[in-house]
This record gives C-alpha cells, sequence and structure tokens, in this order.
C-alpha cells in the first residue's frame, strides 16, 4: 500500500511538471529607431538574454547598452556617454511575466499573442511597461516578436537642448528572438 | 584684408569637412584596433563574477584578445556567435563576430580579439574577429 502512495505521488508530481521548461536564448535582438524630420537614428543588438519559465509565465531580459551598434561612431559615442551613460549603467532588463501564459504552448505549433507586463529599467529608472508579444512555434522552433515604445523622458535620459530636434521623444523598440528548450 | 579673409574661408571649409568627415564616420574594424587585454576565459570570467563593478571599469570597451577553446557555435541571422570555454559550465565568454563565419567548429583553438561590452550570464564581446585557427 506504501509503494502505491508513493509511486502515485512521484507520477502525480512529474504530470503536474511535465510542461515545466525553461526557455532561454543569448543571442536575442532587440534594435531601436528614432524618426525625426533632421534624422532617423537606428541601433541593433544580437546579444539580448531572455529566459521564459513556461511553469510560472515569468519573463526576464537582459541586454548590454554597450552592444547596440549604429551606424556611425560619434553616434554610438554620444549614445553611450551622454544619453545612456552606458559605464555607470551597463544593462537594461526587463522582469516581468506572460498573463494567460497557460494559453502559451510552445510544444505545439502554432501562434500565440500574449500579453507580457512588468518592470523596465533602463538608465538605473524602472517603469511598469505592458506590451503584446507574438510567439510562433513550428516543428521544434519557437520565435518571439514584440514591438514597444518608451519616451525618453521616462527613463531620465537627458538630452542635450542643441540636438533636442534630431532625438524623438519616443522611441520604438522591436524584440525579435529565438527560444531553444534549457536543457535539464 | 582679402587674404585673411580667404584664409578663414579655407580654415571654415576644411573645419566643416572634418566635422562632417567624424559625424559620418562609420564604426572602425576591430581588425585594426589594438589589442588592450590578452586574457585567458577563466580570467575574464573570474573577474567579471567577484566583482562586477571593477571589472566593468577595466574591460568595458576595450579590446580583449583571446585564444581558448570553442564550446558553441551558433549562426542567427548571419550573425557568428562563438562560445569560448571557461570552467564554469554555465558561463561561457561569447565573442559575437563582425562578419559571418561558417568554418569553425566546437572543440576548436581559436584566437579571437573583440570589444568588450559586460556580463550578463556570459562575458559578451562584439566586432569580434578571427586572428587566427
Amino acid at each position: 500500500m506504501k509503494k502505491v502512495i508513493i509511486i502515485t505521488f512521484i507520477a502525480a508530481f512529474a504530470i503536474v511538471n511535465v510542461n515545466a521548461q525553461k526557455y532561454f536564448t543569448k543571442t536575442g535582438q532587440i534594435s531601436f529607431f528614432s524618426s525625426t524630420p533632421i534624422e532617423n537614428i537606428e541601433a541593433v543588438t544580437n546579444s539580448a538574454s531572455t529566459v521564459y519559465d513556461s511553469e510560472s509565465g515569468k519573463i526576464q531580459w537582459a541586454v548590454l547598452i554597450k552592444s547596440f551598434e549604429f551606424e556611425k561612431a560619434l553616434m554610438q559615442e554620444h549614445f553611450n556617454e551622454n544619453y545612456m551613460e552606458s559605464s555607470k549603467y551597463p544593462k537594461a532588463t526587463f522582469k516581468g511575466e506572460i498573463k494567460d501564459f497557460e494559453n502559451l504552448n510552445l510544444e505545439t505549433d502554432g501562434t500565440y499573442v500574449v500579453e507580457v507586463v512588468g518592470d523596465l529599467t533602463i538608465h538605473g529608472v524602472t517603469k511598469p511597461i505592458k506590451s503584446k508579444a507574438k510567439f510562433k512555434v513550428l516543428e521544434d522552433k519557437i520565435t518571439a516578436s514584440s514591438d514597444l515604445n518608451v519616451l525618453v523622458a521616462d527613463y531620465k535620459i537627458d538630452v542635450p537642448a542643441v540636438v533636442k530636434e534630431n532625438i524623438a521623444k519616443e522611441i520604438e523598440i522591436s524584440i525579435k528572438t529565438e527560444y531553444e528548450l534549457l536543457d535539464r | 584684408m582679402k587674404k585673411v579673409l580667404l584664409v578663414l574661408l579655407a580654415l571654415s571649409a576644411l573645419g566643416a569637412g572634418i566635422g562632417f568627415y567624424m559625424f559620418n564616420k562609420p564604426l572602425t574594424s576591430t581588425q585594426s584596433m589594438k589589442t588592450d587585454h590578452k586574457i585567458q576565459s577563466n580570467a575574464l570570467l573570474t573577474a567579471f563574477e567577484e566583482n562586477e563593478v571593477e571589472a566593468n571599469a577595466k574591460y568595458l570597451d576595450k579590446v580583449i584578445e583571446m585564444t581558448g577553446e570553442i564550446d558553441k557555435v551558433e549562426i542567427k541571422d548571419e550573425k557568428t556567435s562563438v562560445y569560448i570555454a571557461t570552467d564554469n559550465p554555465l558561463s561561457s565568454i561569447i565573442f559575437q563576430l563582425e562578419q559571418p563565419l561558417e568554418d569553425l567548429s566546437e572543440g576548436q583553438v581559436v584566437t579571437l580579439k573583440g570589444i568588450c561590452t559586460g556580463y550578463l550570464m556570459d562575458v559578451v564581446l562584439v566586432r569580434a574577429v578571427l586572428i587566427k585557427n
């Protein structure tokens, strides 16, 4: 009888955890775009890290500010030294969760649109944000994408008056990544 | 007087030219940059694990040259990322290459040079180039 109880308990535990998986990448792509009549500025990184825990719905992102590459060296320098102060704040992070994550089945082919909520920290300032994300699952390949806009002023990023017209007040951020299953 | 004006005009044109050049200058290839630190993967990782603030001050934006064994190569959207092994199975040194490269494989010993951008789960270097196989 004891054996039956133990085996049933283990089996139940296993069933509950069969969908508990962690998905990750260390080469996520994040790009941002600022558009003004004077100039367009864009930069991209391909070394963002992210982890998604399908058991809790928790999702996290981290990116190194210095990994963003611009077309022009001077723009990259100004971005790091003047606006983002990346020597002082080397990372931007997001910690949040996917709402209705139970409906996101990364083991079944399909396209899933979900809502992500959480805290975004840029330049040492944390703000709650909300965004839609699209997950596409096709034959074991999981891709995710999301677009969101952030206000420069929200993150206490000081833009000198002389270039105020060159930088948009709202920056468009685009996230694109492939998730891999984390092998236990 | 005319001569002075001409000289001033020439200087302004030169200044404008230099300004235009500086403004539009693209990123320099890492191949032509001088190495700031030659270091092994374990030493670099340990530096960040033990004191990230100090390691950032020492290594951020610096050109790092490293010889090590490839743990993994990842090619995504034409971006090649080379993971150099460390003693920590959870962390590597990631070199994201300037140009895609296809003939690298696990276990190969390579020398890479890249610019340090910091530490997440791994130490990440970008604009990296292969020095030799």
